[in-house]
């Protein structure tokens, strides 16, 4: 049991464009246990949801996985076959996304693209598929999903197009649910209802989830453990409730207080300057060292110069920071 | 879906009915005579007069305008002075004959241009792609009636595979199989010059639309629930991508009739393609306005069907959304 499901270690995954290498992820390193939520946020372009498609291995060129781990119950996924990847993919380890009806064939019903996530392994016939996917519509809180599962994605709505995208997950049981950023195109009232069926699905079924977001309200919501991107590299890790108390990394600590409040009828938000640099041309030493407030205060100098490791002040909290190092 | 073919077809009546005006127009705005071109160029004068009136053609041009929408509107497509036919039947005479040519080289065609166009885009950039890519530029750029006597000259002349002209032999009278492999025979350097024509632009849509659908986000979402890049390719990218195909193939049936002329002459092969010719060689009205008006009928009936095919193809077609 002390195994985690995921270790992802060292993950460096690079696009070679014209322009040159874009270091979209370089060097992610974390795990995940069977049944947690670990919340990966960080803003748009840091590198979550590459990293979450390096984890399934589709990654396709002119991007590439240059170096790193992805061990998944035992499996290493960095450089396995296609057969094993189509195999992990699906029944093990399934992904929901930010644009649910982008995501659904349009030219195929609900019912034959649940039928596809349930056809490898179970052995199910046609018919039988067919009452599984009713069920698991049934499941994800569709109503009439006799009639839903002949429909096609463009008659269903954003929120009910995610719950369709779930039910696709739900049916290989897989053990780990990447969601990447699963209710940023939804309405409000809707991205409720999707986060509250999640957190009821993976309670029931004991999935790992990993839950990509921007939003830190989502990963305080439902999420146990949150790990914060940067320019490619996870720069703080720790509990939800650490996240709130007591962030170490200056980017974090940022982060948490650009949040707008509504107990603070503050007239302007509190912004971090500058802004995430360009993955083509990263910053020598530490990525966010020409942001940083802190590093100018404290006068340290080290930072320009050299990345910080990985260090974990605290039980189960880490951070990548030379303040903390 | 019954009405809305019935009220397209209604539509497409006014459509019909001016382009055959126009077409009539147009060729008795052409210069040439069909009574010179039938009974030749020093005949007597009086002969010319009797055939005039035997035709109606002694008649000033705004009365046999109306004479010939009359008998259009009756379905009566005029009469062929050259071949002294109705027009209906000499072309109706003609159709198998082209038929045979455009039926396999269309199918073939089809099939060649979608898989070659599938492969290619899977493998975009590839040496498959780019020798793929370059055929069909070549296969543009090539006249169709150069390339059908180069196709004569190297495999019916000089290796002397394939007959050279026509659809059958005609110094021997074969019956049974072997007067059908015998017409095969004469058919297959015509049907590859077609079929030169037909497969370019097929594969070019192929290849873009494939291409453009493997970009989509339901492609990764399928992938991510462990389909294969396979059958992501045939099960997903292929069948969204099949509306432009549609079309192109669409568009290759309504010319068909038309495209047929230059391959036809080069093969000597009967069909509408060299009726047509012969006719505005020999300023035959009718053949040439009932051509014409085929032509446009086909034109409409396959932008028609083509547009219930898409509704059969794609569920937001068939929703009306």
């Amino acid at each position: 049991m002390n195994e985690p499901l995921l270790r992802v270690e060292g993950l460096r995954t690079h696009f070679f464009v014209d322009a040159g290498v874009v270091k979209a992820v370089d060097g992610v390193s974390f795990e995940i246990r069977r049944g947690e939520i670990v919340g990966l946020v960080g803003e748009s372009g840091c590198g979550k949801t590459v990293t979450s498609l390096s984890i399934a291995g589709l990654i396709e060129p002119p991007g590439r996985i240059v170096d790193g781990s992805v061990r998944f119950d035992g499996t290493e996924l960095v450089g396995a076959s296609e057969r094993v990847l189509n195999s992990v993919r699906g029944p093990r380890i399934a992904m929901i996304f930010q644009q649910p009806r982008a995501s659904l064939d349009p030219v195929m019903s609900v019912g034959r693209q649940i039928g596809q996530a349930l056809k490898s392994g179970t052995g199910l016939d046609r018919s039988a598929r067919r009452r599984r996917a009713v069920e698991l519509l049934d499941r994800v809180g569709i109503s009439d999903p006799h009639r839903r599962v002949r429909e096609y994605p463009h008659q269903l709505s954003g929120g009910m197009a995610q719950r369709v995208m779930i039910a696709i997950a739900l049916a290989g049981e897989p053990d780990l649910l990447i969601a990447d950023e699963p209710t940023t195109a939804l309405d409000v009232t809707v991205q409720a209802q999707i986060l509250e069926l999640l957190r009821e699905l993976q309670s029931a079924n004991g999935m790992a989830v990993i839950l990509i977001t921007h939003d830190l309200g989502v990963v305080a919501e439902i999420a146990d453990r949150a790990a914060v991107m940067y320019a490619g590299r996870i720069v703080e890790e720790c509990t939800i409730s650490e996240l709130y108390d007591a962030p170490l990394h200056p980017y974090t600590v940022g982060l948490m207080e650009s949040r707008p409040a509504a107990s603070q009828s503050k007239s302007r938000l509190t912004v971090i300057p500058g802004s995430v640099p360009v993955p083509l041309d990263l910053p020598v030493g530490c990525s966010f060292a020409p942001r940083c407030a802190p590093r100018v205060e404290g006068g340290l100098t080290v930072c320009t110069e050299q990345a910080p490791e990985s260090v974990s002040p605290r039980d189960g909290h880490r951070v990548r920071c030379w303040l903390h190092g | 879906m019954v009405r809305y073919t019935v009220r397209r077809l209604l539509q497409a009546v006014p459509l019909v009915f001016g382009a055959s005006v126009v077409t009539w127009i147009l060729i008795h705005a052409a210069p040439g005579d069909p009574i010179v071109a039938l009974a030749g160029e020093d005949g007597d004068a009086g002969y010319y007069a009797m055939m005039r009136e035997r035709f109606g053609l002694d008649r000033p041009l705004h009365e046999q305008f109306f004479v010939y929408l009359g008998r259009l509107v009756q379905g009566d497509l005029g009469f062929s002075y050259r071949q002294n036919r109705s027009a209906v039947g000499v072309i109706l005479d003609q159709l198998p004959a082209t038929l045979l040519l455009m039926v396999p080289a269309l199918a073939i065609a089809t099939v060649i241009g979608i898989s070659v166009g599938t492969l290619a885009a899977a493998r975009k950039n590839s040496t498959l792609d780019n020798s793929a890519r370059t055929a069909t530029l070549l296969g543009h750029a090539v006249p169709v009636f150069w390339l059908s006597q180069v196709l004569l000259l190297l495999f019916a002349l000089r290796f002397d595979w394939f007959p050279v002209q026509g659809r059958n032999d005609a110094r021997t009278d074969y019956e049974g199989l072997r007067a059908v492999l015998d017409v095969a025979h004469h058919m297959v350097l015509p049907v590859v010059a077609l079929v030169t024509v037909y497969v370019p632009p097929i594969m070019r849509v192929t290849r873009a639309a494939v291409i453009e659908n493997l970009d989509e986000m339901y492609i990764r979402a399928a992938r991510a629930r462990g389909q294969s890049r396979r059958r992501v390719l045939i099960r997903h990218a292929l069948p969204n991508a099949m509306l432009p195909i549609v079309t192109v193939i669409g568009s290759q049936i309504g010319f068909m009739f038309a495209g047929s002329v230059l391959v036809e002459t080069v093969f000597a092969w009967p069909g509408l393609g060299r009726l047509l010719l012969s006719a505005i060689l020999a300023r035959d009205f009718a053949i040439i306005t009932a051509m014409l008006l085929m032509l446009s009928v086909t034109i409409i009936l396959m932008n028609l069907i083509t547009d219930l095919v898409y509704s059969l193809l794609d569920p937001r077609v068939r929703h009306g959304t």
